[in-house]
Protein backbone atom coordinates (compact mmCIF):
# COMPACT_ATOMS: atom_id res chain seq x y z
CA UNK A 1 0.00 0.00 0.00
CA UNK A 2 1.20 3.24 -1.21
CA UNK A 3 -0.74 5.92 1.20
CA UNK A 4 -0.62 5.01 4.28
CA UNK A 5 -2.96 6.68 6.81
CA UNK A 6 -0.28 9.04 8.03
CA UNK A 7 -0.37 10.11 4.55
CA UNK A 8 -3.70 10.56 4.24
CA UNK A 9 -3.50 12.85 7.15
CA UNK A 10 -0.81 14.52 5.75
CA UNK A 11 -2.46 15.26 2.05
CA UNK A 12 -6.12 16.32 3.75
CA UNK A 13 -4.20 18.98 5.84
CA UNK A 14 -2.38 20.67 3.15
CA UNK A 15 -5.77 20.56 1.52
CA UNK A 16 -6.97 22.16 4.29
CA UNK A 17 -9.98 19.38 4.60
CA UNK A 18 -11.49 18.10 7.25
CA UNK A 19 -11.74 14.20 7.31
CA UNK A 20 -13.11 12.44 10.46
CA UNK A 21 -10.95 9.72 11.95
CA UNK A 22 -13.66 7.07 10.82
CA UNK A 23 -13.15 8.13 7.18
CA UNK A 24 -9.40 7.77 7.15
CA UNK A 25 -8.88 3.95 6.38
CA UNK A 26 -11.56 4.08 3.52
CA UNK A 27 -9.96 6.68 1.96
CA UNK A 28 -6.66 6.02 2.18
CA UNK A 29 -7.79 2.86 0.44
CA UNK A 30 -9.66 4.54 -2.34
CA UNK A 31 -6.84 7.09 -3.02
CA UNK A 32 -4.36 3.97 -2.76
CA UNK A 33 -6.22 2.65 -5.66
CA UNK A 34 -6.72 5.78 -7.76
CA UNK A 35 -2.76 6.44 -7.13
CA UNK A 36 -1.64 3.03 -7.92
CA UNK A 37 -3.98 3.01 -10.76
CA UNK A 38 -2.15 6.32 -12.55
CA UNK A 39 0.53 4.77 -11.21
CA UNK A 40 0.85 2.71 -14.71
CA UNK A 41 2.17 6.08 -16.40
CA UNK A 42 5.74 4.47 -15.03
CA UNK A 43 5.40 2.49 -18.08
CA UNK A 44 5.90 5.38 -20.57
CA UNK A 45 9.62 4.31 -21.54
CA UNK A 46 9.43 7.56 -24.03
CA UNK A 47 9.25 11.16 -22.53
CA UNK A 48 8.05 14.26 -24.21
CA UNK A 49 10.80 17.55 -24.21
CA UNK A 50 7.76 20.11 -22.86
CA UNK A 51 4.79 19.69 -21.69
CA UNK A 52 1.65 20.34 -23.59
CA UNK A 53 -0.86 23.01 -23.27
CA UNK A 54 -4.22 23.55 -26.16
CA UNK A 55 -4.20 26.66 -27.93
CA UNK A 56 -2.34 29.41 -30.11
CA UNK A 57 1.75 28.88 -29.05
CA UNK A 58 1.46 31.82 -27.31
CA UNK A 59 -0.98 34.09 -25.13
CA UNK A 60 -2.47 36.80 -27.23
CA UNK A 61 -1.15 40.31 -25.79
CA UNK A 62 -3.72 42.64 -24.03
CA UNK A 63 -4.42 46.35 -23.28
CA UNK A 64 -2.73 47.01 -19.42
CA UNK A 65 -5.44 48.18 -18.42
CA UNK A 66 -7.61 47.44 -15.61
CA UNK A 67 -11.22 46.24 -16.41
CA UNK A 68 -13.53 45.03 -13.46
CA UNK A 69 -16.25 42.85 -14.19
CA UNK A 70 -19.71 44.57 -13.23
CA UNK A 71 -21.28 43.23 -10.32
CA UNK A 72 -25.04 42.53 -10.46
CA UNK A 73 -25.15 42.50 -6.71
CA UNK A 74 -22.99 43.20 -3.70
CA UNK A 75 -20.77 40.95 -1.79
CA UNK A 76 -22.66 41.58 1.20
CA UNK A 77 -25.52 39.23 -0.34
CA UNK A 78 -23.25 36.21 -0.77
CA UNK A 79 -20.57 36.28 1.11
CA UNK A 80 -20.99 34.08 4.49
CA UNK A 81 -19.86 37.48 6.79
CA UNK A 82 -19.40 40.82 5.16
CA UNK A 83 -19.40 44.53 7.21
CA UNK A 84 -18.54 48.02 6.07
CA UNK A 85 -16.60 46.53 2.75
CA UNK A 86 -14.53 43.39 4.76
CA UNK A 87 -14.90 39.82 4.88
CA UNK A 88 -15.08 39.32 8.34
CA UNK A 89 -13.30 35.70 9.73
CA UNK A 90 -12.88 33.97 13.02
CA UNK A 91 -9.49 34.93 14.73
CA UNK A 92 -6.26 33.46 13.66
CA UNK A 93 -5.03 29.94 14.74
CA UNK A 94 -2.43 30.11 17.78
CA UNK A 95 1.15 30.62 16.66
CA UNK A 96 3.01 27.13 16.22
CA UNK A 97 6.78 27.73 17.29
CA UNK A 98 7.36 29.76 19.68
CA UNK B 1 -41.48 32.26 -33.50
CA UNK B 2 -42.06 33.45 -29.89
CA UNK B 3 -41.77 30.82 -26.77
CA UNK B 4 -44.50 30.19 -24.65
CA UNK B 5 -43.66 29.92 -20.84
CA UNK B 6 -46.98 28.25 -20.00
CA UNK B 7 -45.53 25.50 -22.34
CA UNK B 8 -42.50 25.06 -21.60
CA UNK B 9 -43.55 24.77 -18.09
CA UNK B 10 -45.61 22.36 -18.66
CA UNK B 11 -42.61 20.23 -19.90
CA UNK B 12 -40.29 21.20 -17.10
CA UNK B 13 -43.46 19.97 -14.64
CA UNK B 14 -43.60 16.26 -16.79
CA UNK B 15 -40.26 15.32 -16.16
CA UNK B 16 -39.99 16.24 -12.75
CA UNK B 17 -39.49 12.43 -11.66
CA UNK B 18 -36.03 12.68 -14.07
CA UNK B 19 -34.71 15.13 -11.24
CA UNK B 20 -33.07 16.78 -14.53
CA UNK B 21 -33.90 20.23 -14.06
CA UNK B 22 -32.55 22.45 -10.98
CA UNK B 23 -33.76 25.87 -10.77
CA UNK B 24 -37.53 27.00 -12.25
CA UNK B 25 -40.23 29.10 -12.03
CA UNK B 26 -43.22 30.44 -14.77
CA UNK B 27 -41.99 33.88 -13.41
CA UNK B 28 -38.47 33.30 -14.18
CA UNK B 29 -39.72 31.72 -17.69
CA UNK B 30 -41.46 34.95 -18.58
CA UNK B 31 -38.50 37.11 -17.49
CA UNK B 32 -36.15 35.21 -19.65
CA UNK B 33 -38.68 35.46 -22.54
CA UNK B 34 -38.19 39.60 -22.05
CA UNK B 35 -34.40 38.65 -22.22
CA UNK B 36 -33.63 36.77 -24.99
CA UNK B 37 -33.20 38.91 -27.99
CA UNK B 38 -36.80 39.23 -30.42
CA UNK B 39 -34.92 38.80 -33.63
CA UNK B 40 -31.94 36.71 -32.93
CA UNK B 41 -31.19 33.61 -35.11
CA UNK B 42 -32.25 30.97 -31.87
CA UNK B 43 -35.76 32.33 -32.35
CA UNK B 44 -37.15 32.00 -28.83
CA UNK B 45 -34.98 28.29 -28.59
CA UNK B 46 -35.41 27.05 -24.54
CA UNK B 47 -32.04 26.08 -23.64
CA UNK B 48 -31.22 24.37 -20.36
CA UNK B 49 -27.93 25.67 -18.75
CA UNK B 50 -25.57 23.93 -16.66
CA UNK B 51 -25.70 24.29 -12.72
CA UNK B 52 -21.94 25.08 -13.19
CA UNK B 53 -22.80 27.89 -15.75
CA UNK B 54 -23.07 31.70 -13.75
CA UNK B 55 -26.65 32.92 -15.48
CA UNK B 56 -26.94 35.35 -12.76
CA UNK B 57 -31.13 34.92 -12.54
CA UNK B 58 -31.24 31.69 -11.17
CA UNK B 59 -28.70 29.94 -8.38
CA UNK B 60 -25.31 28.55 -10.02
CA UNK B 61 -24.46 25.89 -7.42
CA UNK B 62 -22.56 23.38 -8.97
CA UNK B 63 -24.78 20.44 -7.08
CA UNK B 64 -22.54 21.24 -4.16
CA UNK B 65 -23.73 21.94 -0.53
CA UNK B 66 -20.50 24.40 -0.61
CA UNK B 67 -22.35 26.48 -3.02
CA UNK B 68 -25.79 26.07 -1.47
CA UNK B 69 -27.76 29.01 -2.86
CA UNK B 70 -25.73 30.76 -4.32
CA UNK B 71 -26.32 33.25 -6.78
CA UNK B 72 -23.69 34.67 -9.09
CA UNK B 73 -22.59 38.56 -9.56
CA UNK B 74 -22.06 38.31 -13.25
CA UNK B 75 -23.40 36.49 -15.88
CA UNK B 76 -21.36 33.91 -17.86
CA UNK B 77 -20.76 35.38 -21.30
CA UNK B 78 -21.81 32.16 -23.17
CA UNK B 79 -25.34 32.78 -21.32
CA UNK B 80 -24.99 36.38 -22.35
CA UNK B 81 -24.19 35.44 -25.81
CA UNK B 82 -27.39 32.67 -25.65
CA UNK B 83 -29.31 35.72 -24.58
CA UNK B 84 -28.44 38.10 -27.14
CA UNK B 85 -29.00 35.28 -30.14
CA UNK B 86 -32.79 34.76 -28.99
CA UNK B 87 -32.23 31.81 -27.12
CA UNK B 88 -33.64 31.69 -23.53
CA UNK B 89 -32.57 30.33 -20.18
CA UNK B 90 -35.25 27.39 -19.26
CA UNK B 91 -34.27 26.12 -16.17
CA UNK B 92 -30.59 25.07 -14.54
CA UNK B 93 -29.99 21.35 -15.08
CA UNK B 94 -28.70 19.02 -12.53
CA UNK B 95 -25.15 17.43 -12.53
CA UNK B 96 -22.30 15.63 -10.57
CA UNK B 97 -20.99 17.67 -7.72
CA UNK B 98 -18.56 20.51 -9.73
CA UNK B 99 -18.73 18.14 -12.89
CA UNK B 100 -16.54 15.35 -10.78
CA UNK B 101 -18.28 12.22 -12.04
CA UNK B 102 -19.33 10.16 -15.44
CA UNK B 103 -23.25 9.27 -13.61
CA UNK B 104 -24.88 12.16 -12.04
CA UNK B 105 -25.06 9.89 -9.13
CA UNK B 106 -22.45 12.46 -6.89
CA UNK B 107 -25.11 15.80 -6.72
CA UNK B 108 -26.39 17.27 -3.30
CA UNK B 109 -29.63 17.07 -5.07
CA UNK B 110 -29.97 13.68 -5.57
CA UNK B 111 -29.39 11.45 -8.72
CA UNK B 112 -30.58 11.92 -12.35
CA UNK B 113 -33.05 9.05 -13.99
CA UNK B 114 -32.55 8.01 -17.42
CA UNK B 115 -35.21 9.18 -19.86
CA UNK B 116 -35.82 6.07 -20.88
CA UNK B 117 -35.05 3.40 -18.17
CA UNK B 118 -35.47 5.13 -14.48
CA UNK B 119 -33.00 2.08 -13.11
CA UNK B 120 -30.18 3.47 -15.58
CA UNK B 121 -27.95 6.74 -14.88
CA UNK B 122 -28.19 9.46 -17.56
CA UNK B 123 -24.29 9.63 -17.85
CA UNK B 124 -22.35 12.82 -16.45
CA UNK B 125 -21.08 15.01 -15.12
CA UNK B 126 -23.89 16.85 -17.46
CA UNK B 127 -26.43 14.31 -16.88
CA UNK B 128 -29.27 16.85 -16.26
CA UNK B 129 -28.62 19.03 -19.19
CA UNK B 130 -28.63 15.49 -21.56
CA UNK B 131 -31.64 14.12 -19.90
CA UNK B 132 -33.97 17.21 -20.72
CA UNK B 133 -33.16 17.01 -24.49
CA UNK B 134 -33.62 13.40 -24.58
CA UNK B 135 -36.94 13.99 -22.86
CA UNK B 136 -38.01 16.56 -25.30
CA UNK B 137 -38.34 19.43 -22.75
CA UNK B 138 -35.91 21.77 -24.91
CA UNK B 139 -34.23 21.36 -27.93
CA UNK B 140 -30.95 21.79 -26.79
CA UNK B 141 -28.76 22.22 -23.60
CA UNK B 142 -25.37 23.76 -22.35
CA UNK B 143 -23.13 21.56 -20.49
CA UNK B 144 -19.76 21.79 -19.64
CA UNK B 145 -16.17 19.00 -20.26
CA UNK B 146 -13.86 18.80 -18.60
CA UNK B 147 -12.93 14.47 -19.41
CA UNK B 148 -16.35 14.18 -21.48
CA UNK B 149 -18.98 15.08 -19.68
CA UNK B 150 -20.99 16.24 -22.50
CA UNK B 151 -20.13 13.73 -24.75
CA UNK B 152 -20.23 10.59 -22.16
CA UNK B 153 -24.47 11.71 -21.25
CA UNK B 154 -24.92 12.60 -25.11
CA UNK B 155 -24.21 9.37 -25.95
CA UNK B 156 -26.13 7.51 -22.87
CA UNK B 157 -29.15 9.60 -23.71
CA UNK B 158 -29.45 8.78 -27.64
CA UNK B 159 -29.00 12.72 -28.33
CA UNK B 160 -26.02 14.91 -29.80
CA UNK B 161 -23.32 16.02 -27.51
CA UNK B 162 -20.66 18.27 -28.80
CA UNK B 163 -17.04 19.63 -26.89
CA UNK B 164 -15.96 22.22 -29.47
CA UNK B 165 -12.24 23.00 -29.26
CA UNK B 166 -10.22 24.38 -26.12
CA UNK B 167 -10.74 28.09 -26.35
CA UNK B 168 -13.35 27.97 -28.96
CA UNK B 169 -16.19 29.31 -26.29
CA UNK B 170 -15.59 31.83 -23.54
CA UNK B 171 -14.98 29.85 -20.03
CA UNK B 172 -16.43 33.36 -18.34
CA UNK B 173 -18.35 32.28 -15.62
CA UNK B 174 -18.24 28.86 -16.09
CA UNK B 175 -17.12 27.26 -12.56
CA UNK B 176 -13.40 26.43 -12.95
CA UNK B 177 -12.46 22.68 -12.82
CA UNK B 178 -9.38 21.78 -14.91
CA UNK B 179 -8.64 24.73 -16.10
CA UNK B 180 -6.60 23.54 -19.06
CA UNK B 181 -9.06 20.94 -20.19
CA UNK B 182 -12.33 22.78 -19.36
CA UNK B 183 -14.94 23.54 -22.24
CA UNK B 184 -18.52 24.73 -22.53
CA UNK B 185 -20.03 22.51 -24.76
CA UNK B 186 -23.67 21.96 -26.09
CA UNK B 187 -26.50 19.51 -26.50
CA UNK B 188 -28.76 19.13 -29.22
CA UNK B 189 -31.70 17.15 -30.03
CA UNK B 190 -30.44 17.69 -33.73
CA UNK B 191 -27.04 17.84 -35.34
CA UNK B 192 -28.36 21.28 -36.24
CA UNK B 193 -29.55 22.43 -32.89
CA UNK B 194 -26.34 21.54 -31.35
CA UNK B 195 -24.45 23.72 -33.82
CA UNK B 196 -26.98 26.74 -34.04
CA UNK B 197 -26.18 27.23 -30.15
CA UNK B 198 -22.43 26.32 -30.52
CA UNK B 199 -22.43 28.74 -33.16
CA UNK B 200 -24.27 31.46 -31.18
CA UNK B 201 -22.23 31.29 -27.95
CA UNK B 202 -18.65 30.98 -29.64
CA UNK B 203 -16.43 33.87 -30.46
CA UNK B 204 -13.31 35.89 -28.77
CA UNK B 205 -13.86 37.13 -25.35
CA UNK B 206 -11.69 40.03 -23.42
CA UNK B 207 -13.19 38.21 -20.20
CA UNK B 208 -11.19 35.20 -20.76
CA UNK B 209 -7.54 34.83 -21.77
CA UNK B 210 -7.69 31.03 -23.05
CA UNK B 211 -10.88 32.23 -25.20
CA UNK B 212 -9.26 32.05 -29.03
CA UNK B 213 -8.83 35.45 -30.80
CA UNK B 214 -11.30 33.73 -33.15
CA UNK B 215 -14.43 35.01 -35.00
CA UNK B 216 -18.17 33.06 -34.08
CA UNK B 217 -17.86 29.75 -35.28
CA UNK B 218 -19.40 29.86 -39.08
CA UNK B 219 -21.11 27.09 -39.99
CA UNK B 220 -20.24 25.00 -43.05
CA UNK B 221 -22.40 24.27 -46.29
CA UNK B 222 -24.70 21.01 -45.97
CA UNK B 223 -23.25 18.37 -47.49
CA UNK B 224 -24.46 15.56 -49.78
CA UNK B 225 -22.17 12.78 -48.64
CA UNK B 226 -18.84 12.23 -47.55
CA UNK B 227 -16.93 11.87 -50.73
CA UNK B 228 -13.40 12.86 -50.43
CA UNK B 229 -13.00 12.95 -46.85
CA UNK B 230 -11.15 9.97 -44.95
CA UNK B 231 -12.06 8.95 -41.72
CA UNK B 232 -9.54 6.64 -39.32
CA UNK B 233 -10.71 4.01 -37.47
CA UNK B 234 -8.43 3.98 -34.16
CA UNK B 235 -7.82 0.79 -33.20
CA UNK B 236 -6.74 1.32 -29.56
CA UNK B 237 -10.68 2.53 -29.67
CA UNK B 238 -12.08 -0.91 -30.50
CA UNK B 239 -10.94 -3.20 -28.11
CA UNK B 240 -11.87 -6.88 -28.16
CA UNK B 241 -13.95 -7.09 -24.91
CA UNK B 242 -15.64 -4.01 -26.65
CA UNK B 243 -19.83 -4.26 -25.34
CA UNK B 244 -21.08 -6.19 -28.87
CA UNK B 245 -24.12 -3.43 -29.03
CA UNK B 246 -21.85 -0.26 -29.03
CA UNK B 247 -19.69 -2.51 -31.55
CA UNK B 248 -22.57 -3.48 -33.96
CA UNK B 249 -23.92 0.56 -33.53
CA UNK B 250 -20.15 1.48 -34.76
CA UNK B 251 -19.86 -1.25 -37.46
CA UNK B 252 -23.59 0.25 -38.91
CA UNK B 253 -22.26 3.70 -38.72
CA UNK B 254 -18.85 2.87 -40.43
CA UNK B 255 -20.67 0.82 -43.28
CA UNK B 256 -22.95 3.98 -43.48
CA UNK B 257 -19.88 5.90 -43.90
CA UNK B 258 -18.30 3.46 -46.71
CA UNK B 259 -22.16 3.71 -48.52
CA UNK B 260 -22.07 7.58 -48.44
CA UNK B 261 -18.25 7.46 -50.44
CA UNK B 262 -16.15 8.24 -47.49
CA UNK B 263 -12.70 6.08 -47.50
CA UNK B 264 -12.76 4.51 -43.78
CA UNK B 265 -8.94 3.72 -42.89
CA UNK B 266 -7.25 2.24 -39.71
CA UNK B 267 -4.60 3.92 -37.64
CA UNK B 268 -3.37 4.42 -34.62
CA UNK B 269 -2.83 6.06 -31.53
CA UNK B 270 -0.59 4.30 -30.05
CA UNK B 271 -0.47 6.33 -26.58
CA UNK B 272 -4.40 5.87 -26.57
CA UNK B 273 -4.25 3.57 -23.22
CA UNK B 274 -2.48 6.42 -21.27
CA UNK B 275 -5.23 9.13 -21.54
CA UNK B 276 -7.32 7.85 -18.73
CA UNK B 277 -4.01 7.60 -16.11
CA UNK B 278 -3.25 10.58 -17.47
CA UNK B 279 -6.34 12.39 -17.39
CA UNK B 280 -6.63 11.15 -13.53
CA UNK B 281 -3.34 12.71 -12.68
CA UNK B 282 -3.74 16.40 -14.40
CA UNK B 283 -7.66 16.83 -13.99
CA UNK B 284 -7.44 16.01 -10.26
CA UNK B 285 -4.23 18.12 -9.59
CA UNK B 286 -5.90 21.50 -11.06
CA UNK B 287 -8.77 20.46 -9.58
CA UNK B 288 -7.55 20.70 -5.83
CA UNK B 289 -5.64 23.92 -6.75
CA UNK B 290 -8.93 25.40 -8.50
CA UNK B 291 -11.35 24.17 -5.77
CA UNK B 292 -8.96 26.19 -3.12
CA UNK B 293 -11.19 29.15 -3.60
CA UNK B 294 -13.94 27.72 -1.62
CA UNK B 295 -12.87 29.07 1.60
CA UNK B 296 -16.35 29.72 3.29
CA UNK B 297 -15.14 33.86 3.35
CA UNK B 298 -16.10 35.45 0.33
CA UNK B 299 -18.71 33.30 -0.76
CA UNK B 300 -20.61 29.82 -0.53
CA UNK B 301 -21.66 28.31 2.76
CA UNK B 302 -19.24 28.45 5.72
CA UNK B 303 -19.21 26.11 9.22
CA UNK B 304 -17.31 27.18 12.04
CA UNK B 305 -14.95 24.62 13.35
CA UNK B 306 -14.41 23.30 16.54
CA UNK B 307 -11.55 25.31 17.55
CA UNK B 308 -13.18 28.62 16.45
CA UNK B 309 -10.70 29.96 14.46
CA UNK B 310 -9.61 30.51 10.56
CA UNK B 311 -7.99 27.35 10.14
CA UNK B 312 -10.65 25.12 11.73
CA UNK B 313 -13.21 26.97 9.28
CA UNK B 314 -11.18 26.14 6.23
CA UNK B 315 -10.87 22.55 7.25
CA UNK B 316 -14.60 22.19 8.35
CA UNK B 317 -15.91 24.29 5.62
CA UNK B 318 -14.44 22.44 2.61
CA UNK B 319 -14.59 18.85 4.82
CA UNK B 320 -18.66 19.15 5.16
CA UNK B 321 -19.11 21.15 1.97
CA UNK B 322 -17.48 18.89 -0.65
CA UNK B 323 -19.24 15.56 -1.09
CA UNK B 324 -17.19 12.35 -1.28
CA UNK B 325 -16.30 12.40 -4.96
CA UNK B 326 -14.94 15.74 -4.51
CA UNK B 327 -13.08 15.32 -1.49
CA UNK B 328 -11.36 11.88 -3.16
CA UNK B 329 -10.59 14.26 -6.46
CA UNK B 330 -8.96 16.87 -4.13
CA UNK B 331 -7.09 13.85 -2.18
CA UNK B 332 -5.55 12.47 -5.52
CA UNK B 333 -4.70 16.29 -6.77
CA UNK B 334 -2.87 17.01 -3.65
CA UNK B 335 -1.00 13.90 -3.41
CA UNK B 336 0.32 14.31 -7.23
CA UNK B 337 1.30 17.72 -6.77
CA UNK B 338 2.72 17.04 -3.19
CA UNK B 339 6.84 17.40 -2.53
CA UNK B 340 8.55 14.15 -3.52
CA UNK B 341 5.34 13.12 -6.06
CA UNK B 342 5.46 15.91 -8.29
CA UNK B 343 7.36 14.28 -10.78
CA UNK B 344 6.59 10.38 -10.48
CA UNK B 345 2.71 11.51 -11.25
CA UNK B 346 2.49 15.36 -12.31
CA UNK B 347 5.41 15.75 -14.35
CA UNK B 348 4.72 12.09 -16.37
CA UNK B 349 1.33 13.20 -16.62
CA UNK B 350 2.68 16.33 -18.58
CA UNK B 351 4.70 14.06 -20.69
CA UNK B 352 2.05 11.76 -21.31
CA UNK B 353 -0.28 14.86 -22.43
CA UNK B 354 2.15 15.63 -25.19
CA UNK B 355 2.32 12.42 -26.62
CA UNK B 356 -0.92 12.06 -26.52
CA UNK B 357 -1.70 15.23 -28.44
CA UNK B 358 0.92 14.13 -30.92
CA UNK B 359 -0.53 10.74 -31.63
CA UNK B 360 -3.90 12.80 -32.88
CA UNK B 361 -1.58 15.36 -34.63
CA UNK B 362 0.44 12.58 -36.84
CA UNK B 363 -2.64 11.25 -37.56
CA UNK B 364 -4.90 14.14 -39.30
CA UNK B 365 -1.33 15.12 -40.88
CA UNK B 366 -1.54 12.02 -42.71
CA UNK B 367 -4.46 12.89 -44.76
CA UNK B 368 -7.41 11.40 -41.97
CA UNK B 369 -9.93 14.20 -41.68
CA UNK B 370 -11.80 12.91 -38.72
CA UNK B 371 -11.42 9.29 -36.41
CA UNK B 372 -15.14 7.68 -35.78
CA UNK B 373 -15.05 5.45 -32.70
CA UNK B 374 -17.28 4.57 -30.43
CA UNK B 375 -18.10 7.69 -27.04
CA UNK B 376 -18.69 4.60 -24.34
CA UNK B 377 -17.69 1.21 -24.08
CA UNK B 378 -21.13 0.09 -22.79
CA UNK B 379 -24.43 1.62 -22.82
CA UNK B 380 -26.06 3.21 -19.90
CA UNK B 381 -25.16 1.32 -16.87
CA UNK B 382 -27.39 0.75 -13.84
CA UNK B 383 -27.52 3.56 -10.81
CA UNK B 384 -24.99 2.38 -8.18
CA UNK B 385 -23.35 0.03 -10.21
CA UNK B 386 -20.01 1.95 -9.99
CA UNK B 387 -20.67 4.21 -7.10
CA UNK B 388 -18.50 1.81 -4.63
CA UNK B 389 -15.86 1.44 -7.42
CA UNK B 390 -14.71 5.30 -7.92
CA UNK B 391 -11.71 3.39 -10.71
CA UNK B 392 -14.55 1.80 -12.25
CA UNK B 393 -16.38 4.84 -12.68
CA UNK B 394 -13.51 6.88 -14.25
CA UNK B 395 -12.69 4.19 -16.92
CA UNK B 396 -16.56 4.87 -18.25
CA UNK B 397 -14.53 8.17 -19.43
CA UNK B 398 -11.70 5.58 -21.53
CA UNK B 399 -12.62 6.99 -25.09
CA UNK B 400 -13.73 10.70 -24.11
CA UNK B 401 -11.15 11.80 -22.15
CA UNK B 402 -8.14 12.54 -24.82
CA UNK B 403 -9.68 14.98 -26.72
CA UNK B 404 -9.69 16.85 -23.88
CA UNK B 405 -6.29 16.22 -23.13
CA UNK B 406 -5.13 17.21 -26.90
CA UNK B 407 -7.60 20.01 -27.07
CA UNK B 408 -9.59 19.24 -29.94
CA UNK B 409 -12.85 19.03 -30.98
CA UNK B 410 -14.92 15.77 -30.46
CA UNK B 411 -19.20 14.89 -30.77
CA UNK B 412 -21.62 12.34 -29.95
CA UNK B 413 -23.95 10.88 -32.62
CA UNK B 414 -26.69 8.64 -31.63
CA UNK B 415 -26.43 5.79 -34.63
CA UNK B 416 -29.15 3.23 -33.15
CA UNK B 417 -29.79 1.34 -29.70
CA UNK B 418 -28.86 -2.05 -28.39
CA UNK B 419 -31.32 -3.58 -26.22
CA UNK B 420 -33.92 0.08 -26.13
CA UNK B 421 -30.23 1.65 -24.69
CA UNK B 422 -28.79 4.29 -26.83
CA UNK B 423 -25.18 3.93 -29.11
CA UNK B 424 -23.15 6.63 -29.53
CA UNK B 425 -20.77 7.52 -32.25
CA UNK B 426 -17.76 9.66 -31.34
CA UNK B 427 -16.20 12.17 -34.27
CA UNK B 428 -13.16 13.66 -33.31
CA UNK B 429 -11.62 16.35 -35.55
CA UNK B 430 -8.71 18.36 -36.18
CA UNK B 431 -8.24 21.68 -33.71
CA UNK B 432 -11.05 24.27 -34.98
CA UNK B 433 -12.34 22.14 -37.56
CA UNK B 434 -16.03 21.54 -35.84
CA UNK B 435 -17.42 22.95 -39.18
CA UNK B 436 -16.50 20.01 -41.13
CA UNK B 437 -17.25 17.67 -38.12
CA UNK B 438 -20.85 19.08 -37.36
CA UNK B 439 -21.41 18.98 -41.01
CA UNK B 440 -20.05 15.20 -41.45
CA UNK B 441 -22.32 14.27 -38.86
CA UNK B 442 -25.79 15.94 -40.11
CA UNK B 443 -24.92 13.72 -43.21
CA UNK B 444 -25.15 10.59 -40.97
CA UNK B 445 -27.81 11.92 -38.76
CA UNK B 446 -29.84 12.19 -42.19
CA UNK B 447 -29.16 8.68 -42.89
CA UNK B 448 -29.47 6.47 -39.74
CA UNK B 449 -32.49 5.91 -37.68
CA UNK B 450 -31.62 6.77 -34.18
CA UNK B 451 -33.43 4.89 -32.53
CA UNK B 452 -33.56 1.24 -34.89
CA UNK B 453 -31.97 -1.58 -32.97
CA UNK B 454 -28.61 -1.88 -34.37
CA UNK B 455 -28.54 -5.97 -34.38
Amino acid sequence: MTISRDDLRRIARLAELDVTPEEVDRLAAQVDEIVGYVGQLADLTDRADTGFLPGPDRAALRPDRVDPTPLDRSPADFAPEFQDGFFLVPRLPAMEDG
Amino acid sequence: MTLDPAVLAAGLERVRPLNAALAWSVADLVAEVGRAAPNGPLGGMPVAVKDNIATATLPTTCASRILAGYRSPFTATAVARLRAAGGVVACTANMDEFAMGSSTEHSVYGRVLHPLDPTRVAGGSSGGSAALVAAGVVPAALGSETGGSVRQPAAFCGIVGVKPSYGRVSRFGLVAFGSSLDAIGVFGATVDDAARVLAAISGADPRDATALAEPPLALAPARGDLAGLTFGLPREYLPVDLDPGIRAGIDRAVALVRELGGRVVEVSLPHARFAVPTYYVLAPAEAAANLARYDGVRYGSRQIGSAGDLRSLYQTTRGRGFGAEVRRRILVGTYVLSAGYADAYYGRAQSARSLIAADFRAVFASGVDALLTPTTPTPAFKAGEKLADPLQMYLADVFVCSANLAGIPAMSLPVGRSQGLPVGLQLMSPWLDEARMLAVAAVLERHLDPVAEVR
